[in-house]
């Protein structure tokens, strides 16, 4: 009797279990930093359709959130186990330092399974030790906007970009002030974010010390320091730049949309900031004229001026903490992603620059970004932003002292040397 | 006739006995712990390394200018908000047409999220578009126009004001009803003394309100020290960390820089201060109530 | 003792008396119409946005709309799916209220009155909860929760919120029933009543004003509470107002109009608790019990 019992239990068990199993599907959490993005939700919310009728056993479940809030969820979610299947990431620094917690899942295999698809130059803010943590989506540069019929206004000459012209620092001092003479603002910026303060300093270190000036002071080789030239001229640049009214009144207390509120409807002259802005742009400012320039060059300068701020904007990453079949779910997801159809559709609907070398629909850019583009295609070498590429303890000494410098409170001489104190301690 | 009876105490404090160490003791618990460690918050991996944490915190020059940021944001709280919301509980108090329509209004700061206040506050800073320097302009007094939020010397006095405008229409509400429970004929007294409105509120409102401004008191410390959405929508803590506060520090500390280790110091840290200063608060009160 | 005025002297006090209060008057209103204005202006101004759009609120802020697009109200309710996250944050504040209101009076009846070992610990320690800033524990909090199997859930909301508000809540509640005279409760103790009649019956009704403001502080907070909302929800319909609100300002980031239309709109519903109860919260509202007995 109670034998029969046991095996009449197993029976239910196992009878159950398989119930369960075969319908049981595997369910993906994707986070995205795409919060009010109405164009590349749009785009998601149809692929994700597309790929979940293509396979019925996998079902997503997507959060949309803004830049901060995704990083706070995130590391929390990490550290109490219990991580999203994919998420969005920006590679770099923090992703070196989740990858190093071992967090991230090993995506080699799939990133050499597109071959020449994605080029070798996007890799590198998502491969560590030689292997691949993330699948690079889109791509960024920081240029100088311009709003050319303020330039015509004040009566600046517009270095032409695709004849390779760009301003001498010189040029740069004389262009605003004569902004200033026309009450126009000669830069807008946002200094509450103090990564946009810092987009000035890296370019002008760039200028100033070259492609690899950077990437060698803070990786301690022989002979590189923060203390060095380079960075305390920058510096000075900044300071310069600031004492002469090249930002608008009051730039230390703007944030990013205040900051940009001053390009939309025509105070500013001239605006630093990267390839995604442009979208903004077209909405808000749809008639303006805008181009681009180069950021100026300095005397004696080691950098060639082609050189670009810029880097994979988008990179998407697994959850090394999930389980087997999540993963391999999720693989198959990213593999959808990269397919040339889903690429297709994202360039249609979004509009934004992919990483991918792919024959895309012509026209199917912006003309601003086109030249954009362009320019991507000619630098001579991409300068990763320093917060991003950085350890996250680097990364934050070095805002936090952008402000100081932007704000006059300490000298460049001291920032440089923050810089250097700080560099130390990473080795 | 008082004697002790541990099981019916027991049984009213077990509900929230019961929440309070599972949801709060407990995590802050593994807080303390964690503060001993160098650990990224990232994932379980983690170094102990003793009370290396603290050592680097006490001489952490950010770390005590926020302190000293929060605690004046305390005292100031004190010294304005509480004194402003009994000179406007006394006014509201009074039998004159309209005041509960302007009862009505001085709370509703209160109501609106701190987040959309600081939304709203950066606008009205705006030193293009903001009103306020819109609105001195039109008055003639453009030498008084500023980029409030963008300049290190103005920034925490424009902090302070946003954070003022929201709190003294709760405290007033409460001197209101605190204030009604005084009897008239306290007042019929003070007038027959001769006391004038001043000497009134001097002598007999603020002795009377005693418990009531000390609870207050003891909001605003802690206010100060918990409060993080408003300076963070407002500043970000910026300027130069002339508006950084503990709480803002100590999430950047966790969330930019990865260090939730130093961050879990930072917090027990914080804890030890206030108990220090409750401590002081309690001994205060205890005299003034033995008086 | 009789002070004599002739008629004239009379008529001048008169006129003393009057100018006086007229004077006291015109202080009055003009301090309490000032104040107003302060209070007022912002939120009138964000009304007013709300009802714009950008190119109007670049051109001129201060200005009233041309048109008035009452669709930004429209917009910003549907796109931010407002409606699921405006219920979902309806149940747990009115839970989480609850909770801490019965919860809290509770605990202070027994600091406040009782006599028991390790009262003094006890009060000690929610007083220095008084001081802990939730951002402090939130991965420790959020491991717990999924040990507990409550994340993404809205107890699992609701426990730390009612854990975080108690020490502020026992202390205000507390404070005040220490005021009440002890006289009350000995008379019902002669009479026979028993501890939890005694706290049901009496404290409890005697201490409601304190139990109100407890309540209203917390109903303000925890309405727009978003970081907790942030860390421990995963899934849109599980999402509070904040946490929606959040995701869907991103859309709006460049559009003031529906921004600020949003930002009203989360506010409105306790606008209108206040202005309805705002007669009973002014007058019932107190922290401190000042007696005059």
């Amino acid at each position: 009797m109670k034998k029969t019992m046991l095996i009449f239990t197993l029976a239910i068990v196992t009878l159950i279990t398989l119930v369960f199993s075969a319908s049981a599907s595997v369910n993906l959490e994707w986070w995205t930093a795409d919060a009010g993005e109405q164009s590349i939700i749009t785009w998601m919310d149809n692929t994700l359709k597309q790929f979940m009728a293509e396979n019925s056993d996998i079902k997503f479940e997507r959060t949309d959130m803004q830049d901060e809030d995704l990083k706070i969820g995130l590391k929390s979610a990490m550290a109490a186990g219990i991580p999203p299947t994919i998420w969005m990431s920006w590679g770099g620094g923090i992703l070196k330092s989740y990858v190093e917690e071992g967090q991230v899942a090993d995506i080699t295999d799939l990133i050499k399974s597109k071959g020449e698809v994605i080029p070798q130059s996007v890799l590198s803010s998502s491969t560590f030790s030689g292997k691949h943590y993330g699948l690079p989506y889109t791509s960024w540069s920081g240029h100088i906007y311009i709003n050319k019929e303020l330039f015509r206004k004040a009566g600046v000459q517009i270095p032409d970009i695709t004849k390779n012209e760009t301003w001498t620092w010189e040029e740069l001092i004389a262009a605003i002030n004569k902004f200033k003479k026309h009450n126009i603002i000669p830069f807008t910026v946002g200094g509450k974010e103090k990564w946009e303060l810092s987009f000035y300093y890296m370019y002008l270190v760039d200028r100033y010390g070259g492609s690899d000036c950077f990437s060698n002071t803070l990786d301690r080789k022989k002979g590189y320091s923060f203390n060095n030239a380079p960075f305390v001229k920058a510096g000075k640049r900044i300071q310069e730049l600031v004492k002469i009214g090249a930002f608008q009144k009051g730039f230390l207390g703007a944030g990013y949309l205040d900051a940009q509120r001053y390009f939309f409807n025509g105070r500013a002259a001239m605006y630093l900031m990267g390839t995604w802005f442009v979208g903004d742009l077209r909405k808000q400012a749809p008639n303006m004229d805008v181009g681009i320039i180069r950021f100026p060059t300095v005397p004696d300068g080691k950098g060639n001026p082609t050189n670009l701020l810029g880097a994979p904007q988008t990179v998407f990453c697994i959850s090394e903490a999930i389980g087997t079949q999540e993963k391999i779910a999720a693989k198959k997801f990213l593999n959808y992603l990269s397919s040339e159809k889903v690429v297709k559709d994202f360039v249609t609907t979004v509009g934004d620059v992919v990483v991918f070398k792919m024959d895309l629909p012509e026209n199917c850019y912006d003309p601003l970004i086109r030249q954009v583009i362009k320019e991507m295609e000619d630098a001579n070498y991409m300068q990763m932003a320093w917060d991003q590429y950085s350890p996250p303890q680097f990364a934050s000494v070095h805002l936090d002292n952008m402000a100081y410098l932007f704000s006059g409170r300490k000298s460049a001489e001291e920032v440089a040397k923050n810089h250097e104190n700080e560099a130390v301690k990473l080795k | 006739m008082r004697k002790k009876n541990n099981v019916v105490a027991y049984f009213f404090l077990f509900p929230a006995l019961i929440m309070f160490v599972l949801f709060f003791i407990y995590p802050n618990l593994e807080v303390i712990y964690l503060s001993l460690f160098k650990w990224a918050g990232i994932s379980p991996k983690k170094t102990f390394i003793g009370f290396y944490n603290f050592q680097v915190l006490f001489s952490d020059l950010d770390f005590l200018k926020a302190v000293f940021n929060t605690l004046m944001i305390a005292f100031q709280s004190m010294v304005v908000q509480v004194p402003m919301a009994l000179i406007l509980a006394i006014l509201l108090n009074k039998k004159m047409k309209g005041n509960g329509t302007f009862s009505t209004i001085v709370f509703l700061p209160m109501v609106i999220s701190l987040v959309a206040v600081g939304i709203i506050w950066r606008w009205l800073y705006d030193p293009e578009y903001g009103a306020i320097n819109l609105i001195l302009g039109k008055i003639g007094l453009q030498g008084l126009q500023h980029a409030w939020l963008g300049d290190v010397n103005t920034a925490f006095l424009s902090v302070l004001a946003t954070i003022n405008w929201v709190y003294i229409g709760f405290y007033t509400v409460i001197f209101m009803s605190a204030l009604k429970g005084i009897s008239p004929e306290i007042f019929e007294a003070a007038k027959v003394d001769g006391f004038n409105e001043f000497q009134t509120t001097l002598r007999i409102r603020i002795p009377m309100l005693k418990e009531t401004i000390g609870v207050m008191f003891i909001m605003c410390i802690s206010g100060s020290f918990k409060s993080f959405d408003l300076i963070w929508v407002m500043t970000g803590g910026g300027q130069v960390n002339s508006t950084e506060i503990v709480t803002t520090y100590l999430y950047r500390m966790a969330f930019r820089r990865m260090e939730s280790g130093y961050a879990s110091a930072i917090s027990v840290t914080i804890f030890l201060i206030c108990l220090v200063l409750i401590a002081l608060q309690l001994k205060l009160m205890k005299i003034t109530a033995q008086e | 003792m009789s002070i004599c005025f002739n008629r004239k002297e009379k008529r001048q006090l008169n006129d003393y008396f009057l100018w006086k209060r007229k004077r006291n008057t015109f202080f009055h209103y003009s301090f309490l119409s000032f104040y107003a204005i302060i209070v007022i202006f912002p939120i009138f101004w964000v009304l007013v946005n709300s009802l714009k759009d950008n190119l109007e609120i670049f051109q001129n802020p201060w200005a009233l709309p041309n048109i008035y697009r009452w669709s930004n109200y429209i917009k910003a309710w549907y796109e931010g799916n407002i409606g699921s996250a405006f219920f979902n944050s309806v149940i747990v504040t009115i839970i989480s209220v609850v909770i801490v209101g019965l919860v809290a009076s509770m605990a202070a009846y027994s600091l406040s009155r009782l006599q028991f070992a390790g009262k003094k610990t006890i009060f000690y320690l929610f007083l220095g909860g008084m001081y802990v800033a939730p951002v402090t524990s939130l991965i420790p909090l959020l491991k717990l929760l999924r040990n507990l199997n409550l994340v993404n859930t809205h107890w699992g909301l609701i426990f730390p919120y009612v854990a975080f508000a108690l020490p502020l809540s026992i202390f205000i509640i507390r404070s005040y029933m220490l005021g009440i005279p002890k006289t009350v409760e000995e008379a019902a103790i002669v009479d026979g009543v028993a501890p939890f009649q005694l706290f049901w019956k009496i404290m409890f009704p005697l201490s409601l004003p304190s139990v109100y403001t407890v309540v209203i502080l917390q109903i303000v907070y925890i309405w727009n509470e978003f970081l907790f909302a942030l860390v421990f929800l995963r899934t849109s319909n599980k999402f509070t107002l904040p946490r929606a609100l959040q995701v869907f300002q991103g859309s709006f980031i460049t559009e003031f109009g529906p921004l600020n239309a949003a930002v009203l709109l989360a506010a409105i519903p306790t606008i209108i608790i206040y202005i309805i109860f705002s007669e009973r919260i002014r007058n019932g509202m107190a922290i401190g019990f000042s007696s005059n007995e």
